[in-house]
């Protein structure tokens, strides 16, 4: 049973190399057979594991010893985000074949990531962590390029040159963790720090050094300015895969290299550098002028609660945490698509280009409808369901708590303006760019993977009611749906704020403040600076 | 001491010219020295315990630490495959915008400041 557990990283890989046959032939069937089959039996690999998870299943890659094979290990934790990048990606490839501008090339890097986001979520060990980190990394940067206009190659380039100098950091870290521990696997590193004293002290500096690089890939303030170019200038299958599954599948290794220090300043770093991220990416995706810009800058502040979440280290705060992270996942996977029907077959990106012209793609509009809910965290949506749970994981946390509301309202405007391509009658002078055109026969598979994310998302309204969950009675309190409808209301008026003469001002001058490609390295440098400073403390 | 002070000299000569140069590819070979320096600490590190090869020999006593050879091999790797997809993205870019200065460029490419 345990061979599954390879078989998730290798299926997808094989699934790419079968996908190759396209450029033998011609058409497109061996790519779409090749990727629906391996994500299809990623799912059927994943069901079959479910029991084995419960306990940590394992598996040594060749059979070699502990010690020196490459191991790899599924908790519950691992099992549930593998799920998510399983089916969020088999969503986005459904939406893909709907666009119909994608070759067999596109589905061969897209299921190389899709295999390499599975051995980030599985890996036991740091050098191979490094590994999957340069593959998802490698394809993400050939995705985000595709469409091969100027904006994308020079996101992509931004993107490749930083977060691979990350890796450099990354690298050095492990150096530091190698030196100190003489082994790499979690499960050394952590028998390594037990000893305590100058060891363990070594092994935590490898950590936070380790953090610039790996911040960089799950958007840790202060390493998130890349994301908002990045995750903008991709094709939306891959916006949605990147925002939706890639910072979470990243997240998890690092997750379970700071449970090796319970109780550190891991933590404390989480919650404030979280907390910080959570507002500052609500405001500044409140003040976006494209679409897309005002989704990645709103994943930036989702992962600030992620992260918010996990340092607050009360009892339930592993488990709110991961709800909140799978909830996000699907939710903006939704948008992120379902705003994609309507710039694809528009031809605009900016809000204000889009405005109504949302309003004839009625199946779009209603998963619109439910992604901008869930995200606003209203019931019965599983949006609602995370962000309660992390406030009450940050119940002891006060001030981060208020953070977060405010972060809240600031994600209820920003999601109320969208709504302005949808709920505004369509302009009738201005026809669509592409009214009319060939596109719109095979344009049913976007539809069809709008509704595979909606189940997904009606699903997981029931997400706090998974094992690792106290239950869904202390969630769905009148007091906490009450809250949300406020939060919603508080929103509103924020939107109404920002059309007057100094909120357009203020929102004109936002966006100007974004840093270029030095300005990211700087603050890479300072991020790099103040974890050496924190762990020198 | 003198070795982890010329690595980290190669270090900060890597990121002076990730940082002080606008030339795309100049950045780009500024991150080849960055993740030059990388390497090298590794298998420094690694050669401080033994003086053979670890390749077919009986005797484990005198080899150096196989892994940080094991790691680096892959990690030179991963930084070509890294190069070659940055100069093609340089060259797509340079066809694109007309230029090789990242100023010039961020200045041609409005979108991110609309």
């Amino acid at each position: 049973m345990n061979n599954c557990l390879v078989l998730l990283v290798a299926i997808p890989f094989f699934g790419a190399f079968f996908s190759l046959g396209d450029s033998f032939r011609g058409g497109r069937i061996f790519s779409r057979l090749a990727g629906s089959v391996s994500l299809l039996l990623s799912i059927l690999c994943l069901v079959l594991l479910l029991p084995a998870a419960g306990d940590g299943a394992s598996y040594a890659v060749g059979g070699w010893p502990r010690g020196i094979g490459i191991y790899l290990f599924l908790d519950i934790r691992a099992w549930y985000i593998s799920l998510l990048v399983v089916f969020v990606s088999f969503g986005a490839l459904v939406f893909s074949w709907g666009e119909g501008i994608y070759d067999y090339k596109f589905t061969f890097f897209y299921l190389i990531m899709a295999g390499g986001m599975q051995g980030t979520i599985l890996t036991e060990d740091v050098f191979n962590l490094f590994v999957f980190l340069e593959i998802i990394g490698v394809t993400s940067y050939v995705l985000i390029a595709y469409s091969g206009k100027g904006t994308s190659l020079l996101a992509s380039y931004k993107y490749l040159l930083y977060s691979s100098v990350g890796m450099m950091f990354f690298l050095f870290g492990v150096f530091l963790i190698y030196r100190a521990a003489g082994d790499l696997s979690y499960g050394g590193i952590r028998y390594a720090a037990e000893a305590g004293g100058r060891t363990s002290a070594d092994i935590r500096l490898g950590i936070f050094i380790l953090i610039a690089g790996l911040g960089i890939r799950v958007a840790l303030a202060p390493f998130h300015f890349w994301l908002p170019d990045a995750h903008a200038a991709a094709p939306h299958p891959v916006s949605a895969v990147l925002s939706g599954v890639m910072l979470k599948a990243s997240l998890l290794p690092l997750f379970r290299l700071i449970d090796i220090f319970p109780g550190s300043s891991f933590f404390t770093l989480f919650l404030w550098a979280g907390a910080g991220a959570a507002l500052m990416g609500a405001l500044f995706s409140l003040a976006q002028r494209d679409v897309k810009r005002v989704l990645a800058w709103s994943s930036v502040s989702q992962m600030g609660y992620v992260f918010a979440a996990y340092g607050a280290a009360s009892d339930t705060a592993p488990g709110a945490a991961l709800i909140h992270l799978l909830n996000h996942g699907i939710t903006k996977s939704l948008l992120f698509l379902s705003i994609g029907v309507v710039i694809h077959r528009e031809g605009h990106k900016k809000i204000e280009n889009l405005r109504g012209r949302g309003a004839r793609y009625a199946l779009a509009r209603a998963a619109f409808l439910a992604g901008t809910a869930s995200i606003m965290g209203l019931p019965p949506f599983g949006g609602f369901a995370g962000k309660k749970a992390v406030s009450l994981a940050l119940a002891d946390e006060a001030p981060a708590g208020a953070l977060l509301l405010l972060a809240g309202v600031f994600t209820a405007a920003a999601f109320l303006r969208l709504g302005g391509i949808f709920w505004t009658p369509a302009p009738k002078e201005t026809p669509s760019l592409r009214d009319g055109s060939a596109e719109y026969r095979t344009a049913g598979w976007m539809e069809v993977s709008l509704i595979l994310l909606m189940a997904a998302l009606g699903a997981a309204a029931f997400s706090p009611a998974l094992s690792f969950f106290p239950s869904m009675e202390v969630i769905y309190s009148p007091r906490n749906i009450l809250e949300a409808f406020l939060t919603a209301a508080l929103g509103y008026g924020l939107f109404r704020l920002t059309r007057t003469a100094p909120g357009r001002a203020l929102s004109n001058r936002l966006p100007r403040l974004h840093p270029g490609l030095n300005g990211l390295l700087i603050w890479g440098m300072l991020g790099f600076a103040g974890l050496v400073l924190l762990a020198a403390f | 001491v003198e070795t982890f002070l010329l690595i980290a000299l190669l270090f900060i000569v890597g990121f002076w010219g990730l940082l002080g140069k606008y030339h795309l590819v100049k950045k780009v070979i500024g991150f080849n020295i960055l993740s030059c320096a990388v390497i090298t600490l590794f298998i420094y590190q690694g050669s401080l315990f033994g003086v053979a090869a670890p390749i077919l020999v009986s005797d484990m006593g005198t080899i150096v630490d196989p892994v940080p050879q094991a790691l680096m091999l892959t990690a030179i790797v991963i930084g070509v495959c890294l190069t070659a997809l940055a100069l093609a993205l340089v060259y797509r870019i340079f066809r694109e915008f007309g230029s090789m200065d990242i100023r010039v460029i961020e200045s041609r490419d409005l979108s991110a400041h609309e």
